[in-house]
């Protein structure tokens, strides 16, 4: 299994330079923000909410809080930061709301929607724990390095590097037995 | 064909499952910070249909004064109705504010803290406000705020202990009457609920009410994101505030639970030890009506039990051993606590100097131990280590926050608002004020 990202990832600094552009209303610089953070803010909506239809609900209402909260970002700051955080509340608020109401598809007879399927992420989000799928994510799909990850979560940089090899460990695993 | 490694099915997954930008964001503006650094309000084609959005940045607004109440509007304010005569604040806990017309009618509604911005968000309670008389629309907020968890339904309240609301009708001219129409349609509303409120109310006339009016006209409806338009430190400010008060309920919340559990094992306890109750049966075997202090205590037990499943989900109401069952689990997760440390910190009250720094990590290990919870530890971790600095993760946050914190109250109380409840009569009333004091 290979280590490291997934591809070639914007970096902040690349990323910060956008959402600069798109807090002063450009919307070509938002378009591409779009592109290169939304597999990003999908993947980390999917791992809490489980399918594809509220993790592209979630998704959308990242960027619409982006588009209405633009002009509060600063230069400079962690614009990955700031969109892994809205994305983080927004699939928690949507778990809480879930708790509070019936599952509308429950309620109807016939076949269930044709969802589309996407086994690794099923099986990220079944195997791992809440802190390994965001460490996972956050280092293979946002780019984040380790240390970087150990600043935002509060832990130790000994555990974020021990948490991302055993948590690929398991999905290697996992994945091979799948087999 | 050989299977692809994880990462690389992962990457083929994101690229395909990951959605293209709807046409709807597509069309939504972007807010910028005009020239001068004021944010222009948004118009939005098509509004977010699931998340309650914050509304509009603010402008700012004297605000301060004690009582505010009222409801809370939206962006599309600007109508042209006739000038507002006063202002009615409403002071619950959500705190709101209300411009009134010449005809006590309301305009406006304005959040003026934390906790208003959750009734503040809801732009079809805050439609329904305008253009109703000011006694109705108080009543309107009161229920509200009952449904919401702000007012306990259960107790008839001690000289301690209360609920309680405060209202200010300040305008620039006599409005004695109208203040005691709008006193006597909440205490109209809360005796016909069952629920035991002090509504104090007071009148002001000033010219400055004027002054007051058009703030509030001007300004966003939203307190949280008005102080964030203030300053990036008084929003952190807000929002270590709320984090506090939230902290603070949470702890009065689990030592009620603790305390609850010990005065059922007393009352039982005293059920047991019962001169006429000879083999020792407790509550749940006992003959109730051995005697009158029996049916006393086990009235009382019953009561408790129903709170205890009400509020925390425990239902030991009819087997005793349900009941034992799930006081050991509860005792076993609490055993290393130290309570009375926990009761000190809730007299003192949680702040930056009681709960904040270095210095103060084995107080908030008790608590968080004691009160064992995730989403406000997630919070405050970032809050207090710092490291939530941006203004937007803030607002975010925050926002989080409140909603959180509706919910809970909401969902705590739910149970207990549906138990029947006598309208209290009027003597019972006076009584009430007797005993807390203020008659």
């Amino acid at each position: 299994m290979g280590e490291g990202y997934i591809r070639d990832t914007m970096n902040k600094k690349q990323i910060d330079e956008l959402m600069t552009k798109v807090a002063a209303g450009d919307n070509a610089a938002f378009a591409r923000l779009y592109e290169e953070t939304k597999r990003g803010v999908y993947a980390f909506a999917y791992s809490y909410l489980g399918n594809s239809a509220d993790a592209e609900d979630v998704t959308e209402e990242v960027y619409f809080s982006v588009k209405s909260k633009a002009y509060q970002y600063r230069a400079g700051t962690d614009a990955r930061a700031w969109l892994f955080q809205i994305a983080k509340n927004l699939s928690l608020d949507e778990l809480r709301r879930r708790k509070r109401r019936p599952d509308p598809l429950d309620a109807l007879p016939g076949e269930p929607a044709e969802a589309p399927r996407l086994p690794a992420l099923d099986l990220m989000t079944k195997t791992l724990g809440e802190t390994e799928r965001e460490i996972v994510l956050l280092h293979a799909v946002w780019g984040y390095k380790h240390r970087e990850i150990a600043r935002m979560t509060g832990l130790p940089l000994g555990t974020v590097t021990w948490k991302y090899k055993t948590a690929l460990e398991k999905l290697r695993r996992e994945w091979e037995a799948e087999d | 064909m050989k299977k692809k490694d994880f990462l690389g099915q992962l990457n083929e997954e994101l690229n395909d499952a990951a959605p293209e930008m709807s046409e709807r964001l597509k069309k939504q503006p972007i807010r910028t910070a005009a020239p001068g650094g004021e944010a222009k309000p948004a118009r939005n084609a098509n509004p977010k249909p699931r998340r309650r959005r914050p509304i509009v940045a603010a402008v700012a607004c004297a605000a301060a004064a004690v009582i505010c109440s009222a409801a809370v509007l939206p962006l599309l304010v600007r109508s042209p109705a006739p000038e507002a005569a006063a202002c009615l604040y409403i002071d619950i806990n959500p705190s709101l504010a209300l411009t009134l017309d010449g005809e006590n009618k309301v305009r406006k509604a304005v959040s003026c803290n934390a906790d208003g911005d959750a009734i503040a968000t809801d732009s079809n309670f805050v439609a329904s406000l305008v253009g109703t008389d000011a006694a109705d629309a108080a009543v309107k907020i009161a229920e509200r705020a009952t449904e919401g968890g702000y007012f306990s339904p259960v107790g008839e309240g001690t000289a301690e202990s209360y609920n309680q609301m405060h209202v200010t009708l300040k305008s620039t001219e006599e409005t004695e009457a109208e203040l005691g129409e709008i006193r006597g349609a909440l205490v109209e509303y809360f005796c016909g609920e069952g629920i035991y409120v002090y509504v104090e109310a007071d009148a002001e006339t000033d010219e400055s009410a004027r002054g007051e009016r058009d703030a509030l006209e001007n300004r966003s409806a939203s307190y949280a994101e008005w102080v964030g338009a203030q300053s990036a430190e008084a929003l952190t400010q807000l929002t270590e505030e709320t984090a506090y008060d939230y902290a603070a309920e949470l702890l009065r919340d689990a030592l009620y639970k603790y305390d609850l559990f010990a005065e059922i094992d007393a009352l039982d306890e005293s059920i047991r030890s019962d001169p006429d109750n000879l083999l020792g049966l407790n509550y749940w075997t006992v003959d109730r009506n051995l005697n009158d202090n029996i049916r006393s205590l086990a009235a009382e037990a019953e009561r408790k039990l129903e709170i205890l499943y009400l509020l925390y989900g425990t239902d030991g109401r009819t087997s005793a051993l349900a009941y034992t069952t799930a006081r050991l689990a509860y005792s076993a997760s609490v055993a290393l606590a130290d309570v009375d440390a926990l009761r000190d910190l809730a007299a003192r009250g949680i702040n930056d100097e009681s709960f904040g720094g270095i210095e103060n990590i084995g107080v908030r290990a008790n608590y968080f131990y004691f009160v064992s919870n995730d989403i406000l530890s997630e919070l405050a971790t970032e809050i207090w280590s710092g490291t939530t600095s941006a203004v937007e993760n803030l607002l975010s946050d925050l926002g989080k926050l409140i909603s959180d914190r509706a919910e809970a109250l909401s969902e705590r109380l739910s149970g207990l608002l549906s138990l029947p409840r006598e309208p209290i009569g009027r003597e019972d009333y006076l009584e009430f004020l007797r005993r807390i004091g203020k008659a």
